[in-house]
């Protein structure tokens, strides 16, 4: 396996550049951070613990056509949005951002395979920086992932000491990744490949009897019913359909980023809401997370990341509950 | 010379652009106006399309930012001067609410020559062709509306 | 202080004059506090009181969650109350139901930098006036209200175009969570304009045309009523300067109107009245 200097990684997202690729980096701004597509590597902060954003937005965007109908005389046209075309890196993800597109991959590959979804995320390479330290809100080894979990990454690079990282390439793509950095990674004869610790296996527990428990109400009271949890969360996936008519007559249909946290998700057109109070609603994320998503595919819906308790403006914190309504 | 024909020569002039104006008049007062304007034969500019309301107390900020996004170049609010008010008291909410979303809109970076306001009563048809002609000679200099027509929406 | 807090929560709970005592609570995560309802005198000493109080509680007040409890106390720093003032301005709340107990304030900081807020920099009231019970004394002095403006001058002397851009970056990066809206003690209505579909003023996408909209729409909303608690900033991750364009307002509401929102409960809400007077140089 190769290795690179950790003072270096400028150059490796230089060779991306250059090989007319979009390059996708952390960068902090103001008070906030995300994923964002930069021309000038130095712009990048790889220091960042986790960002507020995470790189969901790019495979799946706050708001997005998938749908163009046109007027042409008396008829009605539809075509599809164009594919993107460049590929893309995104440099500098964490083991768990990639591991939430590993679980988002699931669901549009389910009943349907969403092509505008998929195109991008065949077009996209995932190197991965595994985590050195954890932070107070971090949580992936209780859901049964790691600082250096794979699992959706296409290349991972590990600490092998305070100055170099171990590049592994992951999936093909992360191969033909590699091969591009060519002679920027060097070989490391004599040293010790890390041993990686297994993540612990969770055992998959049936959450179904905590739907009537009594705790609900009382343990998110003061949820606000926001949506910042689920717009920043990296597995988070529910949009609403939207129609918008331009002065021809024709217009886009978008979907847009919709949480079960408003009142209105639910919502019916004859008035009845079948989740009418917060708490019923804060109980739907957090089972559909930890209960109805691992039982339709198998993992848990939730990379422990954090940044739904960190943005949180109230302190919901997710696993903080989710332990006190297990409980007795 | 006179305003109107300034503006008109500017306007035939090739390669001048035409704005699109969008007038917000209260029903009472300046639209009776714009219609003695009419039946007086007073010439003026046609770049505006007039839109008819009770009263300027009824104009939401947001009708001027629809006008605007579907690509206005300037809109002009007009209605009773204060104290004939039909409905007595509409133009006073009026005056407050466009006072602050004026100071709301230079803030954020609209040119304010786009975004004018007038009283103008049922007797003043010739105050009304040279408030209309002021308001289109000012957007033509400005150019068109790139900003909010430039705000990506597909 | 705290024991003082604490103890004024026990007497209310235990004589019954309040069913529910709002107040700060230790969080999960280092230096957070988290808001908490006690009903239990006896729970009284979950309550907390430091430099991360940050929530304005006032927007529990009006909470769907917390109508079961007619009569509530509510622990507001000095800039906290201003909204609970609004609020019995609109007609929100029944005074009679509400107990303030307000806690003299000496600035608060951001949980994870430490840095104190930018608001409490030019904080022009340290010291509760407008409450039912006064604890604590702050000696750090007030500054005039002005200074709470004195940022805005930078974005007044730019010229249109490169406040444009400004603001069209900013609003750019909504992605229209409308976390703003929840956290705001003044945004109670039922049914928010941008829920409203026949017609559709407000475009739902989160496309510069949408956010912006957004935008303008809540300022507007703002003008006149919002006491700059700052929460719909600090919870946007967007990072979008929304206090600066909600000042604006406020320092055009003081300059024309010699408003100020949040001081007093039977004053007339400017946009909501008018005087013969009120000035119209802008108008031909």
């Amino acid at each position: 396996m190769k290795i690179v200097e950790k003072n270096r990684l400028n150059e490796l997202m230089k060779a991306v550049l250059d090989s007319g690729k979009v390059l996708i980096a952390p960068v902090k701004e103001g008070k906030t951070s995300r994923y964002e597509a930069i021309t000038d590597p130095s712009k990048a902060d790889l220091e960042i613990p986790i960002t507020k954003m995470s790189i969901k937005e790019h495979f799946l965007p706050p708001t997005e056509c998938i749908l163009i109908y046109e007027k042409q005389g008396d008829e009605i046209v539809m075509h599809d949005p164009e594919p993107p075309k460049e590929d893309r890196v995104i440099f500098g993800a964490r083991p768990c951002d990639a591991a939430a597109m590993a679980i988002m991959d699931k669901v549009f590959t389910w009943d349907y395979q969403d092509s505008i979804y998929l195109a991008r995320r065949e077009k996209t390479t995932i190197v991965s920086i595994a985590c050195d330290s954890k932070q107070p809100s971090c949580h992936c080894e209780d859901v049964g992932l790691s600082p250096m979990t794979r699992e959706g990454s296409d290349v991972i690079l590990i600490s092998l000491d305070a100055n170099r990282y171990w590049v592994e390439p992951v999936t093909d793509k992360g191969k033909k990744l590699v091969e591009l950095w060519g002679n920027k990674l060097s070989d490391a004869p004599g040293a010790e490949k890390k041993s990686i610790p297994e993540p612990k296996k969770l055992k998959p527990e049936d959450l179904d009897k905590l739907f009537e428990s009594p705790k609900w109400a009382e343990l998110t009271m003061k949820c606000l019913g926001c949506g910042v949890c689920a717009y920043v969360c990296p597995t988070c996936h529910c949009f609403d359909i939207v129609d918008e008519e331009n002065k021809e007559g024709g217009g886009t249909r978008r979907r847009n980023w919709d949480v079960c946290a408003l009142s209105v998700f639910t919502k019916h057109g004859g008035g009845h809401n079948p989740r009418p109070e917060q708490w019923e609603r804060y109980r739907q994320r957090l089972m559909h997370k930890f209960d109805y998503y691992p039982e339709k595919f198998g993992c848990i819906a939730c990379v422990g990341c954090g940044r739904c308790v960190m943005a949180c403006p109230v302190n919901m914190d997710i696993f903080d509950i989710l332990e006190k309504v297990k409980s007795e | 010379m006179s305003t109107q024909t300034e503006a008109k020569e500017a306007a035939t002039n090739k390669g001048t652009f035409e704005p699109k104006i969008i007038a917000f008049v209260c029903n009472w007062c300046t639209y009776a106006g714009a219609d003695l304007a009419g039946t007086s034969r007073m010439k003026y500019l046609p770049n505006v399309r007039i839109i008819k309301l009770p009263c300027t107390g009824r104009i939401d900020t947001h009708f001027i930012i629809k006008a605007f996004e579907e690509g206005a170049d300037g809109v002009l609010v007009s209605g009773c001067h204060p104290g004939d008010c039909h409905y007595t008291s509409g133009n006073y909410h009026a005056r407050r609410r466009f006072a602050m979303f004026r100071e709301l809109m230079d803030f954020l970076g609209l040119e304010m020559d786009r975004l004018q306001f007038s009283w103008v009563s049922a007797a003043e048809g010739a105050k009304w062709t040279q408030v209309v002609d002021d308001v289109i000679k000012k957007v033509q200099k400005l150019g068109p509306n790139k900003k909010f027509a430039g705000l990506k929406h597909d | 202080m705290i024991d003082i807090i604490r103890q004024k929560a026990k007497e209310l709970l235990e004589s019954k004059k309040v069913d529910v005592v709002i107040g700060y609570g230790k969080g999960t995560l280092p230096n957070r506090t988290t808001p908490i309802f006690i009903t239990d005198p006896k729970d009284v000493d979950k309550l907390e009181w430091n430099e991360y109080c940050l929530n304005d509680l006032a927007v529990y007040l009006r909470h769907p969650s917390l109508k079961k409890y007619a009569k509530k106390a509510i622990i507001m720093k000095p800039c906290d109350v201003k909204a609970v003032v609004d609020l019995l301005q609109e007609n929100q709340i029944d005074r009679e139901n509400v107990f303030i107990i307000g806690v003299a304030c000496d600035g608060m900081k951001d949980f994870e930098s430490g840095e104190s807020l930018a608001k409490c920099l030019v904080c022009s009231g340290h010291n509760p006036s407008f409450c039912d019970e006064k604890i604590g004394e702050s000696k750090v002095p007030d500054l005039p209200i002005l200074a709470e403006f004195a940022d805005i001058e930078k974005y007044e002397q730019m010229t249109p175009d490169e406040r444009w851009d400004f603001w069209k970056k900013a609003f750019s990066h909504c992605i229209r969570c409308y976390g703003c809206r929840a956290v705001c003690p003044l945004c109670y209505c039922d049914r928010c304009i941008v829920e409203k579909t026949i017609p559709q003023w407000i475009s739902s996408s989160a496309h510069e045309q949408g956010n912006l909209s957004w935008g303008i729409f809540r300022a507007m909303h703002m003008a006149g009523r919002c006491i700059g608690c700052g929460e719909c900033e600090r919870v946007c991750p967007a990072g979008i300067p929304l206090t600066l364009l909600y000042k604006k307002l406020k320092k055009e509401v003081l300059e024309q109107y010699c408003y100020e929102p949040g001081k007093d409960p039977d004053a007339e809400a400017p946009m909501c009245h008018f005087t013969k007077n009120d000035s119209e140089d802008f108008i031909r």
